[in-house]
């Protein structure tokens, strides 16, 4: 049996709440609830929580990928993967998973995974979603 | 009297179309939420004219043909639809998204059309003044945001939505998608060729409408030669539904002229 950490890095300062004055914390919630210093502590903390997960033994580290929500940080998570590559060296590190139909050009997928593999010397798992609505 | 609903097919294609009336031949092409129910709108308007309503392909339960993949394609699929009519000319009307498939087929060809009217209609943009954005509206708002006056929603809402028009509902956000997503409700091409609909026009819009600002029926007039603009004060985005006598009589008025 393997472990995986799995993060989805949510926006912890978020103003409860403001966030209340909205229907939803997807897409329809305000930017200028975000701040920028806290997001970036936010993202040092969490890749700290993965790179620590290494240590602990697991097997896997794993981030995913939303848009327009305060629910979780990673747009992009290839730039994640990318940052972990380089403080970790034995975990595998799984994408789960880069949502296919918001790239326009799907060379860039594959050219992007190509290069985490080559980077991370065969440790990245790679996934993909349809996304969801609110992607 | 209420219009029937009737089978028609174009060519390979096979529609649902609603039919009502006599006297000059007028075909209304629906908006982005499907084929409506015989509105008290028709009735006004059958009372003077033979009306059709042809449902979209790729709404409701007409065909979904594979090469139906955007606003081009509904135009030239509504080319042939009217030739196939047997009738020389008729007076178009279009309501949204409806409007905006009227006007490119009236940029291609106004062989067939005595006279067009354009209900709020999709189809070009104006840098600065934002649109709505009905895709990311959620259930309640997508309805109320359609219109002035709220006990229209009121009542749409109150209506049970069985599984089967949950399904036909959601076929016809798919091919909605398909027309009206990227880029968002207009086509950067139409507006350079507006110049080229010959026939009398009529741009109808609600004052409200929360969907396509009021301001963009200026441009319309201003690109389309012959055209006559009409603000329908205390009216959202969809004037046929709720102002239908004002619209009528302005649609009637233009086919009565043409």
């Amino acid at each position: 049996m393997q472990f995986t950490f799995f993060h989805l890095m949510p926006y912890r300062p978020l103003d409860m709440t403001e966030r209340h004055k909205h229907r939803a914390a997807w897409v329809v919630l305000p930017n200028n609830l975000y701040d920028p210093k806290k997001g970036a502590d936010e993202y040092q903390s969490y890749i700290d929580q993965l790179v620590h997960a290494e240590t602990l033994g697991f097997d896997v580290i794993a981030v995913n990928e939303h848009h327009q929500t305060a629910y979780g940080m990673m747009p992009a998570p290839n730039l994640i993967a990318s940052n972990l590559i380089a403080r970790t060296s034995k975990a595998k590190i799984a994408i789960i998973g880069r949502a296919l139909p918001l790239v326009n050009n799907p060379v860039n997928i594959a050219e992007e995974f190509a290069m985490l593999d080559n980077l991370s010397r065969g440790r990245i798992i790679t996934g993909f979603v349809r996304g969801i609505g609110n992607e | 009297m209420p219009g029937t609903e009737t089978k028609h097919k174009v060519r390979d294609v096979n529609v649902r179309m609603l039919r009502g009336g006599s006297g000059r031949p007028v075909v209304f092409l629906h908006g982005a939420n499907g084929l409506p129910p015989w509105l008290p709108f028709f009735d006004l308007l059958a009372a003077k004219c033979d009306l059709r309503v042809p449902e979209h392909p790729g709404y409701g339960t007409s065909d979904n043909p594979a090469w139906l993949r955007n606003i081009g394609d509904l135009a030239m699929y509504y080319l042939d639809f009217l030739d196939g009519l047997g009738v020389d000319k008729v007076h178009l009307i279009g309501q949204s998204l409806g409007g905006w498939a009227a006007a490119e087929v009236a940029v291609r060809n106004c062989t067939r059309i005595a006279s067009l009217t354009l209900l709020a209609p999709a189809g070009i943009r104006v840098k600065g003044q934002l649109s709505g954005d009905n895709f990311i509206w959620d259930a309640e708002e997508s309805v109320r945001n359609l219109y002035y006056d709220q006990s229209i929603p009121d009542r749409m809402l109150a209506l049970p939505l069985s599984e089967e028009d949950a399904d036909v509902a959601l076929g016809n956000r798919f091919t909605t998608t398909k027309l009206g997503w990227e880029p968002r409700w207009y086509n950067p091409a139409l507006e350079r060729w507006l110049h080229r609909i010959t026939v009398p026009t009529l741009v109808v819009w609600g004052e409200n409408d929360k969907l396509f600002p009021v301001s963009y029926a200026a441009r319309w007039g201003e690109r389309v030669p012959n055209c006559k603009v009409e603000i329908i004060p205390q009216c959202g985005h969809v004037p046929a539904i709720e102002k239908p006598d004002i619209t009528a009589k302005k649609a009637l008025d233009l086919i009565g002229r043409s």
